[in-house]
């Protein structure tokens, strides 16, 4: 049962990196001098693989903490979980960069899509960013030999991203050569091998829960190899099936199958910001207008929506994303009261320069209450027929609504703006 | 999985309200004493009131001189000297 283990450690850093220095190759007209808030140097001025201690933090949390650093921030004291401050008081150097989850989605989704080329069964670790198993069971003679499905699995990964593969009989064995890798490489074992291999590793690569991992620590079972070696009857009476689950692991056997990624059908609209901004009613009319469109996509027609992913990418590179699991299928207007409710205080750390909308979880519109004809209010449908026919005439619609952009701005022709007006 | 519709969202849609509108201004010291409407010069009886707003440095910077100006007609105008540019413009402010 060949798994392959594809892993991009620190992949959030990676991503965030790219990201920033992709913002600054866009603003290089711009001469002012990126800072970060910190106070700390740059990070786009810094290769991953250079010697600078690197750490990831979360715009969005109000605790700041660390989320990820890289080796080199790891060598010196610097842990995810630890206070920002204690971290670069560890490492007076360290560049902080914000993480970047738009741009990690985008890019995790490239790779995976281009593995399930490779793979029909692609899982991606939802624990682990930049991580995935490739279930390669029968494709070893389409692809000659198991060397021959690795490079096709190192094609799938972008130019200058120097990935962790490794081939085992499971993917739990898979993980561990794969993350214990210090150098990009790629490991073909056996299960011989894939066994001696494990032996060696430590408990912490169980995935289990930290407190169960803590109690083999402290019970001396520090290696998959001395846990290999207790009895399973006992893990199993003292810790339960996690016990049983750990001893199982430590020696090789792991039943969970790489489960295939559902793609499901998602619908995606866009818009730019000309002028980059913060202001919630233009941000809440554009998200009208964008919903509005989506719905009258045929894919979306007598369609409801049950999920709802709202990306925005933030002037100066960084972005933000929301998603929103809706109570009750929806359709347009259902979804924009929810929107209005979700995102009331909606506050972005800079102005919004992109915003997209991804519907999923379509599905057919179980039960819709209609209005009685009498009751039903005739402006919309009255404004609706002008504004087509207008659109028909002009090729576009010169109704326009006044919308506030920055009441509070100096500059008065950013207060107000007008906005196509879409009943 | 159904790609973006490819559509521009017509950014141009986002239509801002009152943008400046270049004028003609005859100026001394630094100081419009005139200004051109249509084919008439209006002198400019008394400057009411003057301030500079400087913004956006990390964008496009702005760096603007405002005038609130009493013509000699009765009328107030707002106008503004872009200190970049070096040009004058009307602006309700």
């Amino acid at each position: 049962m060949p798994v392959a283990c594809l892993s991009i450690p620190h992949f959030s850093i990676r991503v965030a990196l790219a990201a920033a220095a992709e913002a600054k190759a866009k603003a290089a007209a711009a001469s002012a001098t990126t800072t970060n808030d910190s106070g700390h140097a740059s990070p786009d001025h810094f290769h991953y693989d250079g010697r600078t201690p690197i750490i990831l933090r979360d715009p969005e949390r109000t605790d700041t903490v660390v989320i990820d650093a890289n080796a080199e921030a790891a060598r010196h004291g610097i842990r995810p979980g630890q206070h920002l401050r204690e971290a670069t008081a560890l490492s007076p150097l360290a560049v902080i960069v914000a993480r970047d989850p738009v741009a990690e989605t985008q890019r995790a989704d490239s790779i995976l899509k281009h593995l399930l080329a490779i793979s029909p069964l692609v899982e991606a670790d939802e624990h682990d960013p930049g991580c995935w198993y490739i279930d390669l069971i029968g494709l070893e003679r389409y692809y000659g030999s198991l060397e021959g499905a690795a490079r096709a699995i190192h094609r799938c990964v972008p130019a200058g991203v120097n990935p962790r593969i490794a081939i085992a009989p499971t993917r739990f064995a898979a993980r561990v050569v794969a993350g214990r890798a210090e150098t990009p490489e790629t490991r073909i074992l056996d299960e011989a091998q894939a066994q001696a291999f494990l032996a060696t590793a430590s408990v912490t690569w169980l995935p289990l829960d930290p407190g169960l991992i803590r109690q083999f620590q402290k019970l001396g079972l520090s290696t998959l190899g001395t846990l290999a070696q207790f009895d399973d009857r006992k893990l199993f009476a003292r810790f339960g099936k996690p016990g049983r689950t750990a001893w199982e692991l430590a020696n090789g056997i792991d039943r969970r199958p790489v489960m295939a990624t559902r793609l499901p059908l998602t619908i995606t609209e866009a818009a730019s910001f000309t002028n980059p901004t913060s202001s919630l009613p233009v941000v809440m009319a554009w998200l009208h207008h964008l919903v509005t469109r989506a719905f009258r996509r045929p894919d979306l027609r007598d369609r409801f929506v049950g999920k709802v992913i709202l990306h925005a990418m933030l002037e100066r590179g960084g972005s933000w994303t929301r998603t929103l699991v809706l109570k009750t299928p929806s359709g347009a207007e259902q979804l924009m009261q929810s929107l209005r409710l979700r995102l009331q205080s909606l506050e972005v750390s800079a102005p919004i320069e992109r915003i997209a909308i991804i519907l999923t979880d379509i599905m057919p519109e179980a039960a819709r209450q209609q209005v009685l004809p009498a009751l039903r209010q005739r402006t919309d449908g009255h404004l609706q027929g002008v504004v087509t026919q207008l659109a028909q005439r002009y090729g576009i619609s010169p109704l326009y609504r006044i919308v506030e952009v920055e009441p509070w701005s100096r500059i008065p022709e950013r207060r107000h703006a007008l906005l196509v007006f879409d009943p | 999985m159904v790609a973006h519709s490819g559509t521009p969202a017509r950014p141009a849609g986002l239509r801002s309200l009152n943008q400046p509108r270049p004028i003609a201004i005859v100026e001394r010291n630094g100081r419009p004493v005139s200004i051109a409407i249509g084919q008439r010069t209006q002198p400019i009886v008394q400057v009411q009131d003057t301030w500079i707003i400087v913004d956006e440095w990390w964008r496009t910077p702005i760096d603007r001189q405002y005038f609130q100006v009493l013509l000699e007609n009765g009328h107030l105008m707002t106008i503004f000297l872009d200190r970049i540019a070096q040009t004058w413009w009307a602006q309700e402010y």
